[in-house]
């Protein structure tokens, strides 16, 4: 028992001691040195283990097979290197001289030029033959892709893809990212300080990024896209139908898309656009169709047929880059309603009983030519073209008495934008803009109405001509200004002119009927704007802009100012004030009767005054540290001196509608306060909207109608981490009118909800609903899709069940001073709606 | 007898100075940041047992050249960038780790934005693992060999050379048989890379203690701290997007912090 002890004791202090090199490193002075390295080398010297000395000069490495040598190197030392004696189980001790070392070294960091290009390598992430862009940009570290497609790099979204180099989509961007197969690439690069001004670029640091796609050599003549088809069915045997197909092509030289769609399922191809050019009013027709716009989404309205077809087209001619776009479209629209209106201030009341149909074409387009900038030149040219024609007919029931019209429109327009910016030698960056276009248009319109008729005292189908000129020029000039870092300005010079011509023929003529006039308008502005910084929490903003205005004969200075003081102390407080005068469109100044549509005769008057308001806002929001809390609460108020009145009045059945410009005060006060919580995984945001209004009703008379509108929201949404998400919204609006003695109000109630259930990285489950309360009319619409994306195939899969609930009619009310009316509309029962899409 | 002492002083102290000096070495390095689109001058200053590494300080700059501007801005008329919001990406004491190989601590400070307030850290140093390569490189006059880590959420690739032993490098990426001259994160979140060395230097010190990377009456917090205010500043952010999207009626995406920290830590 005691030898067997023994021999374990022996055995083990062998094992333990055999098992590891011990050492100690000491100096010139025996004391030990800390942190240096020991390595453990094999007989080639490449390094087995290390390790750096401890406080007390020692280290310990486990004896591994193949260690040859213990070396100790340091930059204060001179190495030392011993052969390891594999019997040897003593401590090993390094007695280390100084060493005087000396490094000067200085490397030309070339390789951070043009960090302004990072190349992706997306050859190191597995592509697969099928795999989209935005497929293989999803696996790339700092990317991130939105549920429409929109591309972030860093938390930065991208401002285009470039194909090679060339621009092709604009920010349409989505269009290649979906569908060009990642196979095709050499690589994707990432291109930051973009800038195409190449005047801005040089002078300013831009932060926006852009992608470039480096197409394949072999590559270079590939066609990709997808294409989609769709079909559905109800039970009244009323059959959609819906059909898109993508195509592109990229070449060398040149690069095309084209996007092709037709569908029967109600959106309607030709956009309507709002454009913040007020060049643009023209475009709008005088005489129009009784337009209906209920918030439901056009499936369920449906009475839209669309195809539409948009082509794309880059080429590069030596320095030049040709950018085009071309739209054709093509709605052609059925709709009936049912509406009843009743006049405040007259005890009439008229039903009509709509049938409309209305073909809508335009073919629209533009042509840009960029030149290939220098650091003092950039110039852009872009050309837009327009042709549109619409036909439409109307069979309506007004009472009793039957009327239908009938509308031929057509329009062509034209215009040229050219911006140019230059540096000037001290540095000063100019923009200049020059916009020059011409306008045609021609409305052709013929009635069949009874009413019309006898206030006409003729027998025969009434008919109106309208033939509108258009032709304007602008020339701008604008520069920024650095007074200081914080304290910058922004001038602006701007020399518009244009000419309007109207010729309305409504015969008979009288002296109340047609009109014939020219309006020429001319401005010259001078437009500044002051931005300061005066610290991290205060800044300042402000800007003045005054306009020498004439139109004929007449001048007017116009002028307007605005200022904002914005606070950031307890919560953010913004403060501002603002002051506007400007002139009505032209159409407003027909002295003579026109008739706007089938029962309405619309005349305006010589209203040379400037429309003048005020505008005064106050906003506070609060928000806590972890941001669970935030509570906005903003009051403005909006004051007048002088409004455009559309007084409506109804006489043998016929409206009457007289453009007055009102010199009384009108306000508006509107109270808004907002208040969103978010609770672990869910947000609640409660919302409420008061508005009160004052409106004049007369010139000379002291009329006003009382506007009350009052809107409460609440709204509930999930944040799951599950696949099971919802949102809910509830509303209550209600709105009073009080005008003398006469009051009435209405109210609705809505309720909102949207399901939404991701089953697997397949399949996603949508169910939608809304429900309606409006005059003790209840309104249930509901809806469901779903959703199959295979992950490796080509094909996608989704069918949709509308109206579940087989709602048959819509109302809606519309409502102003003079009058109210409820509307109601056919929708489109259940129907079921398969589709199929093949990228390729 | 005074004078003989005071020359005795005067003499030690410069020795000392000097013995002092004789140890201590200057890196240069370029930190490129993708995360804010910026690029700073950073050095690593070393001794046998301390080292410390600084970057996007003020005095240092950026180093595409462009100092920080002052407030009157030259003769020159430059038109800036035209956001006015544009946030000044370095600060005054700059970002900095102090290692004491002797006490085995590691000192940092961070911030989790640009406008956030500086947080001093304390912690054990980070024992990192390497996987050392037998690939090569020249990075001027040093051979170089390869190693990589996995640190804290990113995988780093660093070349490092044996002709430098000390167990240093940018940042804090340590424990190499030698002097990490070019650091980098595999997806590209930062970068490090080796600019100029000077051995030994007489102009800089390591600082005899952590304290001085402290500013005002602050104090270090605990690693665990450090990691739990991490977690609520992306919470915040994740609930400041999640508010925006309420207002204006967008869906938001969960906030990344892969995306936006140098450290991920996950759901710890």
């Amino acid at each position: 028992m005691k030898y067997t002890f023994i021999f374990l004791f022996i055995s083990f202090a062998c094992f333990s001691q055999s098992s590891k090199i011990n050492g100690l490193v000491l100096d010139g002075d025996q004391k030990p040195v800390s942190n240096v390295l020991a390595s453990l080398l094999s007989s080639d010297k490449t390094i087995i283990s290390y390790q750096y000395t401890d406080n007390d000069g020692k280290f310990s490495f486990k004896k591994t097979p193949g260690s040859f040598y213990v070396k100790i190197s340091s930059l204060f030392f001179e190495d030392v290197e011993k052969t390891l004696d594999a019997s040897s189980q003593e401590e090993i001790v390094f007695n280390l001289t100084p060493k005087k070392e000396n490094l000067k070294e200085v490397v030309l960091v070339s390789k951070r030029i043009n960090r302004d290009t990072t190349n992706l390598n997306i050859q190191n992430y597995n592509i697969t033959k099928t795999e989209s862009i935005e497929q293989t940009l999803k696996k790339i570290p700092g990317m991130s892709i939105d549920n429409e497609g929109r591309i972030k790099y860093w938390n930065k979204e991208i401002e285009k893809i470039l194909i090679d180099g060339d621009d092709l989509a604009d920010d349409q961007y989505t269009f290649i990212s979906k569908n060009l197969r990642s196979m095709v690439l050499k690589d994707i690069q990432v291109l930051k300080n973009f800038e195409e001004n190449t005047v801005l670029k040089k002078t300013q640091k831009s932060d926006k990024i852009a992608l470039n796609l480096k197409v394949k050599d072999d590559f270079k003549n590939i066609w990709f896209g997808n294409i989609e088809a769709g079909y559905g069915d109800s039970f009244d045997s009323n059959q959609e139908i819906d059909e898109r197909l993508n195509l592109a092509l990229i070449k060398k030289r040149i690069k095309f898309l084209n996007a092709q769609e037709f569908s029967t399922l109600g959106d309607k191809s030709i956009p309507i656009s709002f454009s913040n050019n007020d060049n643009e009013t023209y475009d709008l027709p005088l005489y129009s169709v009784k337009n209906i716009d209920v918030p439901l989404t056009p499936e369920i309205t449906n009475f839209n047929d669309g195809f539409s077809n948009t082509f794309l087209i880059n080429k590069k001619i030596k320095k030049i880059a040709l950018r085009s776009s071309n739209f054709i479209g093509i709605d052609t629209q059925k709709q009936e309603s049912f509406t009843r209106t009743d006049f405040i201030f007259q005890d009439e009341s008229q039903t009509e009983i709509n049938n409309n149909k209305k073909r809508n074409l335009l073919f629209e387009g533009d042509l840009e030519l960029k030149y290939d900038g220098t650091d003092d030149h950039y110039f852009v040219n872009t050309l837009n073209y327009k042709l549109g024609s619409s036909s439409s007919t109307s069979a309506a029931l007004f009472n009793d008495s039957n009327t239908t019209d009938a509308i031929e429109s057509k329009r062509t327009s034209i215009y040229n934008n050219l911006l140019y910016t230059t540096r000037l030698k001290n540095g000063l960056v100019l923009n200049n803009l020059v916009d020059i276009g011409y306008a045609r248009s021609k409305e052709d319109i013929t009635i069949n109405s009874e009413n019309l008729s006898s206030f006409f005292t003729s027998d025969a189908a009434i008919y109106q001509d309208i033939q509108r000129d258009f032709r304007f020029i602008d020339i701008q000039t604008e520069a920024s200004y650095f007074f200081t870092r914080k304290l910058k300005g922004t001038f602006k010079t701007i020399y518009k002119n244009n000419t309007e011509d109207f010729d309305i023929s409504l015969p008979p003529s009288t002296s109340t009927t047609g009109n014939n006039i020219r309006f020429k308008r001319s401005s010259l502005i001078f437009d500044s704007r002051l931005y300061y910084k005066i610290s991290k929490r205060i800044e300042l903003k402000g800007g003045i802009s005054q306009n020498n205005f004439k139109l004929d004969k007449i001048k007017k200075p116009l002028l307007n100012y605005n200022a904002a003081l914005l606070l950031n102390f307890y919560g953010e407080l913004e403060l501002s004030y603002a002051k506007k005068q400007e002139f009505l469109p032209n159409r407003n100044f027909l002295e003579n009767y026109y008739l706007t549509n089938n029962n309405t005769l619309t005349r305006g008057g010589r209203l040379f005054e400037p429309l003048n308001f005020e505008y005064f806002k106050f906003r506070l929001n609060n928000k806590n540290k972890k941001n669970t809390y935030n509570n906005e609460l903003s009051f403005t108020y909006t004051k007048s001196k002088n409004s455009l009145l559309e007084n409506y009045s109804l006489e043998d059945n016929i409206n009457f509608n007289n453009l007055f410009l009102v010199s009384r005060l009108g306000k508006n006060y509107t109270f808004k306060e907002q208040l969103i919580l978010l609770i672990k995984t869910v947000g609640l945001k409660f919302e409420t909207i008061q508005s009160f209004s004052t409106i004049p009703l007369n010139g000379t008379i002291s009329s006003e109608t009382d506007i009350y509108n009052s809107t409460y929201t609440a709204e509930f949404t999930s944040y799951f981490s599950s696949p099971f998400n919802f949102n809910i919204k509830a509303e209550y609006l209600r709105n009073t009118q009080k005008t003398e003695n006469i009051s009435s109000a209405f109210d609705s109630k809505n309720l909102i909800a949207d399901f939404t259930w991701n089953v697997n990285k397949e399949i996603t489950f949508d169910l939608n609903g809304g429900f309606y309360e409006f005059d003790n009319n209840y309104y249930n619409i509901v809806n469901t899709n779903l959703n199959y994306t295979p992950d490796k195939s080509n094909f996608s899969y989704g069918i949709t069940v509308n109206n579940l609930l087989g709602e048959n009619q819509f109302l809606y009310q519309q409502r102003n001073s003079f009058f109210t009316s409820i509307t109601s509309i056919p929708l489109v029962p259940f129907y079921t709606f398969a589709s199929v899409k093949y990228i390729f | 007898m005074k004078k003989t002492l005071l020359l005795l002083i005067l003499i030690s102290s410069v020795h000392l100075a000097s013995s002092q000096n004789a140890q201590t070495g200057i890196i240069y390095y370029d930190h490129i940041d993708n995360h804010y689109d910026e690029s700073y001058n950073a050095y690593l200053v070393f001794e046998p047992t301390t080292a410390h590494f600084v970057t996007a300080k003020d005095s240092l700059g950026l180093s595409d050249g462009s100092k920080v501007q002052n407030q009157n801005a030259g003769a020159e008329l430059i038109i800036e960038a035209v956001n006015f919001s544009d946030v000044q990406k370095t600060r005054k004491q700059g970002l900095q780790v102090y290692m004491n190989k002797r006490t085995d601590s590691m000192y940092s400070s961070n911030a989790f934005s640009l406008t956030a307030g500086l947080l001093y850290t304390k912690e054990s140093l980070p024992k990192l693992q390497w996987q050392l390569s037998n690939d090569t490189k020249q990075i001027g006059k040093f051979q170089c060999l390869k190693a990589t880590t996995t640190f804290r959420g990113r995988t780093y690739t660093c070349w490092y050379t044996t002709q430098i032993p000390l167990p240093y490098g940018p940042w804090k990426l340590q424990g190499l048989p030698g002097m990490i001259l070019e650091a980098s994160s595999n997806d590209r979140f930062v970068q490090f890379i080796f600019k100029g060395i000077e051995f030994p230097v007489q102009h800089v010190q390591v600082p005899s203690t952590h304290k001085i990377l402290l500013t005002k009456e602050q104090d270090f917090i605990s690693f665990t701290q450090y990691k739990k205010l991490q977690k609520e500043d992306i919470q915040a952010y994740d609930n400041a997007m999640k508010v925006q999207g309420k207002k204006f009626g967008i869906t938001v995406h969960p906030f990344s912090e892969r995306d936006n920290y140098l450290e991920v830590f996950g759901d710890q």
